[in-house]
């Protein structure tokens, strides 16, 4: 009866894949948390540098009187937001690289864990660009799919069966319809993602120094199990749901003041719309490092899977 | 899995048991998958009480009115709290969705719970679902106890998988080396856990890549043949076979 739990297979359910990168998470908080916070001040930074920028071309303009002497400034500012950007994304994979190093029983310290993926840097920097457009295109021409289906459904009904607008079953069914097409959307969204979801976890671990070889590896590797990972972003999601939502909930009080016609409420609401910018800043500090471990233990459970890696006597 | 909370617990015989917890990741895929039966249910009885209502001419007089809502709410009302209790009292502490996932919800002793533990757990749930205190406290217990279960006296566990249902398929070549390698009497040097490895790699083995097959079998191979030190020449270099075979003769060994 002690035995009742053994597992017979030795890889992870869905659930299981969650519940292990809370527990993780919880057992390495500080380190997780110090890395987050050090990610977290990068991106802070790229903010700061920007009004600090500003600032200097606001003075260099108002001293030549020419937008010319702004330009240096912007180019700056690029240059420097990119290497922030690639100093980030390194740092994200740094907690990928800790809970993967963990769970194969190697277990490293940050310092370790930074200094190996140092001279991957700007693949890191690659790959997030990489994922980040393929996101945006997948997304908008999700969109526009959805918007099109709508639009032709809404039409059909109106001009082809001649329905009534003032009909409450047709708005209805509508509606209903319009529902389910962007909970298809947000699937579809989910779908792509999951194929990318482990994408920095070979560049974090392997030999590669290739963000489009870690990108393909992650694909190969989620090739058989898109749905399982969906099903897993999913729950991991709405775990995260309550710390997201207080997340957010300045930013909609700052957008609701900002819609008022009182001229000091829009004046106040924009200081709480930025308020709560700085608080959606401090819960990702706390959520990404949940979703990096998550990576982690969904990579490591794919390789043994498809590699059986844990498979030695 | 080593990371997944584990609990001991005494049953009244003082025979004590050792459970997984369900986790939070598994109680929330279960909740998500009874909350989806439950309010398509819901649904599905507004739609067919609102189609009752726009047919049945007798039913819109206002005597009946005041007796229809009271009959709608109570049929809601019943729906809503008695999807849990029903299903965690007939099926032993589960529901559709703790059934689809593996996780059953028992007594601290390991009891099945009963219909005083699933009315708590169940009247309970509105407040555990509000502001997410069930899963905060399911995350930061260590228990995993939510509100319902600290009342009713229950935990939620994982159900271990029965090893009986899962079957391997092995090849017939592998019982006549099974016997051979039996012979050698050296199969004892085999210890359970590394005999678990191989049952795993034998579950295992239709979903590997193809390149790690070969890998994979020929490493564990090695690794077999070094261990129970047997003989150089194998009738067979199939790695994989021989992993059968010994899979089999310690099956075997010890039957009469």
């Amino acid at each position: 009866m002690a035995k009742i739990s053994s597992d017979p297979v030795g890889t992870l359910s869905i659930g299981n894949v969650v519940t292990t990168g809370t527990i993780l998470y919880r057992s390495n908080l500080k380190r997780y948390l110090q890395v987050s916070l050090r990610a977290t001040a990068w991106v802070v930074a790229i903010f700061a540098s920007a009004v600090g920028l500003l600032f200097i071309g606001g003075v260099l303009f108002g001293i030549t009187q020419s937008w010319l002497a702004t330009i240096p400034l912007g180019l700056v500012w690029f240059g420097l937001a990119l290497y922030l950007s690639a100093k980030c994304s390194t740092d994200r994979a740094v907690i990928c690289r800790l809970a993967y190093q963990e769970l194969i029983d190697a277990p490293e310290t940050v310092a370790v864990a930074t200094r190996q993926l140092l001279p991957r840097t700007w693949a890191f920097l690659r790959l997030s660009l990489l994922l980040g457009i393929y996101m945006f295109l997948i997304a908008m021409a999700g969109y526009i799919l959805l918007i099109l289906a709508i639009g032709l459904i809404v039409g059909v009904l109106i001009y082809v069966v001649k329905l009534s607008t003032d009909n409450g079953v047709v708005v209805f069914i509508v509606g209903l319809l319009a529902i389910g097409l962007a909970l298809l959307f947000i699937a579809l969204v989910i779908r792509f993602y999951a194929s990318w979801f482990v994408a920095e976890l070979p560049l974090a671990v392997e030999s590669t120094r290739s963000a489009s070889f870690s990108i393909r590896r992650s694909r190969q590797l989620s090739n058989n199990v898109i749905r399982k990972l969906v099903l897993i972003i999913t729950v991991a999601f709405l775990i995260t749901l309550p710390l997201s939502t207080i997340g957010a909930i300045p930013s909609w009080i700052g957008q609701f003041m900002s819609a008022s016609t009182t001229e000091s409420t829009k004046v106040a609401g924009g200081f709480v719309t930025i308020a709560g910018f700085f608080v959606s800043i401090a819960i990702e500090l706390l959520v990404m490092p949940f979703w990096q471990t998550i990576k982690a233990i969904v990579y490591f459970d794919l390789r043994n899977r498809q590699e059986g890696n844990d498979l030695v006597i | 899995m080593k990371y997944l909370n584990k609990v001991k617990s005494q049953t009244p015989e003082s025979v004590e048991l050792e459970f997984v917890l369900a986790g939070v990741g598994n109680r929330t895929q279960a909740l998500i998958i009874d909350y989806l039966i439950w309010s398509s249910t819901l649904f599905l009885l507004l739609v067919i009480w609102a189609i009752l209502f726009s047919q049945i001419t007798w039913l819109q007089s206002d005597t009946a009115r005041p007796w229809l809502m009271a009959i709608q709410i109570l049929i809601l009302f019943g729906v809503y709290i008695g999807y849990f209790i029903v299903f965690e009292t007939l099926w032993r502490g589960q529901t559709p969705g703790k059934k689809y996932v593996k996780i059953r919800v028992v007594r601290d002793d390991g009891r099945n719970v009963g219909i005083q533990q699933s009315i708590l757990r169940s009247l309970l749930r509105p407040i555990d679902d509000i502001l997410f205190v069930g899963l905060l406290l399911i995350l930061f217990t260590p228990q995993e106890k939510r509100l319902g279960d600290w009342v009713a006296g229950t935990i939620s566990i994982q159900e271990g998988q029965a090893v009986a249902e899962r079957e391997i398929s092995l090849s017939l070549e592998a019982s006549d080396l099974a016997a051979k390698l039996i012979e050698t009497g050296r199969i004892a040097a085999l210890t359970p856990d590394e005999f678990a490895t191989i049952r795993k790699y034998l579950y295992r083995y239709p979903a590997l890549s193809p390149s790690a097959k070969m890998q994979v079998s020929d490493r564990l191979a090695q690794q077999l043949i070094s261990k129970i030190e047997l003989p150089d020449r194998l009738p067979t270099r199939d790695s994989h076979l021989i992993i059968e075979a010994v899979f089999l003769a310690y099956q075997q060994q010890f039957r009469e």
